[in-house]
């Protein structure tokens, strides 16, 4: 195991008795230090793969390192009490019979400073003074933030995270998330979060595993996940993608409703003309203009429906002659409802032929 | 449970199935069998009805004091009904009869629906309420299609305790003189020793009670949860009652009077006249005494029986959690003078050196609210998410670190709870007293008994007071606001 690694998850399978098989060979690492995000619909196992690496539910086959210590395996299960591992569950579940600060000291209860390193955690979430505080007088935002100090209190070798921004408001969220980056990284814990939110995942990750029916269905760097997602599944795990039927038509070429457009990557030179697939694009990749009622070329389309944002806009378009309507992002003014617009893809286009269609 | 209940069925079955179809076949069981289904059966209509309008109108309207309103609803719970029994019976010797029983039963069960409707109609989130009136629905639809389906689940669970209740109950029947299954037992054996009969009639009782305690478990399984989602929960505006006010208050008190004010009156008088004839405090004080440290031991033992039962079944759904469950509600369908009878049997037949000591007794306390207890175990760790345990290892605590730092001050003040209600149990308890006390042994139960029994009015009364204000303490702790924490989730 390479010393940079905090935490390393191999051909993880779990279940529950009785049911399917929730992991199905789930692996994945994460670097010391680093953020991974395990990015998934609710159902696909995420909370059982935290349950997994936690020691609260024993995988049927698979190992999990945590640093370089083995704590899963065929003959291994070290307790949870002993994997140094700390969790932030979803909705904070803080101990309604403690004090907030009572709660951060709970794992260092023992320790002689325990008061003093909860309060000054407390102040490091933004939680001053609030040490003797009841968990019920604080607000959704705060319990968050206060189950993470509690959390890295102890200095765990690895920070789990379980949904920790759902149900919050956004500037609570962004805030949560700000101090949970900053605690990161002044404690240079390595951290693993489970999430469904694709803009916390963005935001956060240093590493998106992203899992689909206790599989992974794509890993790597944000920036590259976006930009090269491996399928459409996780294209759509990890941002917003139009997707249009389309047939190879020549090399690096590709017929569809938007007429003949360049094909990225490399299934370019490799696909056999009449290859049939799915066609994708990030909603900024295309853009759209005005045109005249009797242009009937490709690509041209009534706008159906705009979503203002301020900044921009997703302006929904159904092409002339069929498919699905197709989301453009807009920058400036966009156009009104049932112009005539013309859509053009300002970069090639992602080709996946029928087989990799998860 | 299982050695005595199965000892008392192959004692019957010993004498042979001839001995059982004659027994089973004589006009007179059927007409006992009867009466306590019909007893009981009435019982459960009449407090459901009641019950649920009563926990509407303290809740959902704005009628006055209505926190005033649901304690007075709920103290008769402090009254063992046989003491309703005694002071109506104070009042005039010809209070006895079925109608007698029926309505003593009903005024003491009555807070099992009001509780479990209260509960209920607190919890609802107005908001349901006013999507309902701004569809179109008035007040009865509301009930109908709101509030009902919300409170139907736990308002039955609370009938069936009610019906188990007055199914199991002894002293009051006894006093009443309604022949019922319970009291042909206790007469079987006491007046002619015919233990056999006692058996057969006992087993028929057990299985009605088992009957009713398979309702209650369906029921139990319907009960809907009053609020789904986040955000706050508001309270809904109280519904004016008008010209509906008067007729209200007259329903609400009808049952207070039954049940706490005759009784307190009757107390009262009866006690003044006892201390003009002298009343023997130190009988009295060795009799409360005497209820009080039973009422401490059981409570501890059946805590004790009750706390693997418990967590299995909170904390396993699996096979043992199962087991568990089954055995709790086995329990709770035994009526105590069973279980008072099948001790006795097998203490004469086996253990000769317990029969009649305070040992037996405190196990057949034990057993008898056992179930009690088991529900309050699970219902308290059941307010433990696992999630906070599962946090608190992840922070370095073993299991029993979890435990003591976690799930006990957490579920620690609910089962202290229960362990009052169970020793208040144990101090209202008659039938197991009777059956297995030692036979100098006096408790403010007994010493009631035995003195209506010899229609002693007066002297009962001192008896009747200390059972009532001690029985009070447990009741009016359990009343007050829970201080409990709850468990907080973001």
């Amino acid at each position: 195991m390479s010393p940079r690694v905090g935490l390393e998850v191999c051909d993880i399978r779990a279940g529950y008795s009785g049911q399917r098989q929730v992991l199905d060979g789930v692996s994945l690492s994460v670097a010391r230090g680093e953020v991974g995000v395990v990015l998934g619909p609710s159902g696909v196992g995420k909370t059982t793969l935290l349950r997994v690496i936690a020691g609260l539910h024993q995988p049927t086959a698979g190992t999990v390192w945590i640093g370089d210590k083995v704590v899963d395996d065929a003959t291994v299960h070290v307790p949870t009490k002993d994997r140094r591992v700390g969790l932030v569950p979803q909705e904070a579940a803080l101990f309604s019979h403690l004090s907030v600060g009572e709660n951060v000291a709970f794992g260092i209860s023992g320790e002689p400073d325990s008061r003093a390193r909860a309060e000054a955690l407390l102040t490091d979430v933004g939680l001053e003074g609030f040490y003797d505080r009841r968990p019920d007088e604080l607000s959704g935002g705060q319990q968050q933030r206060a189950a993470i100090a509690r959390a890295i209190a102890p200095n765990p070798e690895i920070l789990l995270l379980d949904e920790p921004f759902i149900g919050l408001d956004p500037e609570a969220s962004e805030l949560c998330r700000n101090v949970l980056r900053d605690l990161l990284g002044k404690h240079r814990t390595t951290a693993l979060m489970v999430t469904h939110e694709q803009q916390a995942a963005l935001a956060l990750a240093d590493v998106i595993v992203v899992l689909r029916d206790g599989k992974v269905s794509g890993w790597g760097a944000p920036e590259a996940l976006y930009e090269h997602p491996r399928n459409v599944g996780t294209a759509e795990s990890t941002g917003e993608a139009v997707t249009l039927q389309a047939t190879i038509s020549g090399a690096g070429q590709a017929r569809c409703a938007l007429g003949e457009v360049q094909v990225l990557g490399q299934t370019r030179n490799e696909l056999p003309t009449g290859t049939t697939g799915v066609i994708l694009w990030r909603p900024e990749e295309l853009s759209i203009k005005k045109t005249n009622l009797d242009d009937l070329s490709a690509g041209t389309g009534v706008v159906k429906d705009v979503e203002f944002f301020g900044h921009d806009s997703l302006v929904q378009v159904a092409p002339i002659g069929g498919d699905l309507p197709v989301w453009v992002r807009v920058l400036g003014r966009p156009p009104a409802r049932d112009e005539r617009v013309k859509i053009t893809p300002v970069k090639a286009g992602r080709f996946y032929p029928e087989t990799v269609r998860l | 449970m299982a050695i005595p209940i199965g000892y008392l069925i192959v004692r019957v079955i010993q004498g042979g199935w001839s001995k059982i179809a004659e027994i089973i076949s004589r006009p007179r069981t059927w007409e006992l069998a009867a009466n306590s289904l019909v007893l009981s059966g009435l019982v459960g209509i009449t407090v459901l009805v009641i019950g649920v309008v009563t926990g509407w109108l303290i809740t959902r309207t704005d009628l006055p004091n209505p926190r005033v309103w649901l304690v007075l609803s709920t103290l008769p719970l402090a009254v063992p009904s046989y003491v309703i029994a005694y002071t109506w019976l104070a009042v005039t010797p010809r209070f006895t009869g079925f109608w007698a029983a029926w309505l003593v039963l009903s005024v003491s069960t009555l807070p099992y629906v009001v509780l479990a409707s209260t509960a209920v109609l607190r919890t609802l989130d107005a908001a349901q309420i006013d999507v309902a009136r701004v569809m179109g629905e008035n007040t009865w639809g509301i009930f109908r299609k709101v509030e009902w389906p919300h409170m139907r689940g736990a308002a039955v669970a609370g009938m069936l305790l009610a019906v188990l209740y007055a199914l199991s109950d002894f002293g009051a029947v006894a006093m009443l003189r309604v022949d019922t299954l319970t009291r042909a037992v206790y007469t079987a054996y006491r007046a002619s020793f015919d233990r056999y009969s006692a058996a057969v009639l006992a087993l028929i009782l057990v299985a009605i009670g088992l009957m009713v305690v398979a309702l209650e478990a369906r029921t139990r399984g319907s009960v809907i949860r009053a609020r789904v989602g986040r955000g706050v929960r508001r309270e809904s505006e109280k519904i004016a009652l008008g010209r509906w006010r008067q007729p209200a208050l007259v329903l609400l008190s009808l049952p207070v009077i039954v049940g706490l004010v005759v009784p307190a009156l009757v107390i009262g008088v009866r006690v003044v006249l006892a201390s003009a004839q002298g009343i023997d405090y130190l009988r009295l004080l060795q009799a409360a005494l005497t209820s009080v440290g039973l009422g401490v031991a059981g409570a501890i033992l059946a805590l004790m029986f009750s706390l693997p039962v418990g967590v299995a079944v909170a904390r396993y759904r699996s096979r043992v959690g199962r087991v568990g469950e089954v055995i709790a509600l086995v329990t709770q369908g035994v009526p105590g003078v069973v279980v008072g009878l099948s001790l006795v049997v097998v203490g004469l037949t086996f253990a000769w050196p317990l029969y009649q000591t305070v040992f037996m007794l405190i196990f057949g306390y034990a057993i008898v609210f056992m179930a009690r207890s088991v529900g309050v175990v699970r219902s308290s760790l059941e307010r433990v998410p696992p999630v906070l345990e599962d946090t608190a290892r992840t922070l370095g605590s073993g299991p029993a670190a979890v435990f003591r730092r976690v799930t006990l001050p957490l579920a620690g003040p609910g089962v202290a709870v229960g362990f009052l209600l169970v020793l208040l149990a144990i101090m209202k308890e008659l039938p197991v007293t009777l059956f297995l006390r030692p036979t100098e042994m006096r408790t403010l139960a007994t010493e009631l008994w035995t003195k209506t029994e010899i229609v002693s009015y007066s002297e009962a009364a001192p008896y009747a007071l200390a059972l009532v204000l001690l029985a009070a303490v447990p009741t009016y702790l359990l009343s007050r606001p829970r201080k409990v924490s709850e468990p907080v989730v973001a």
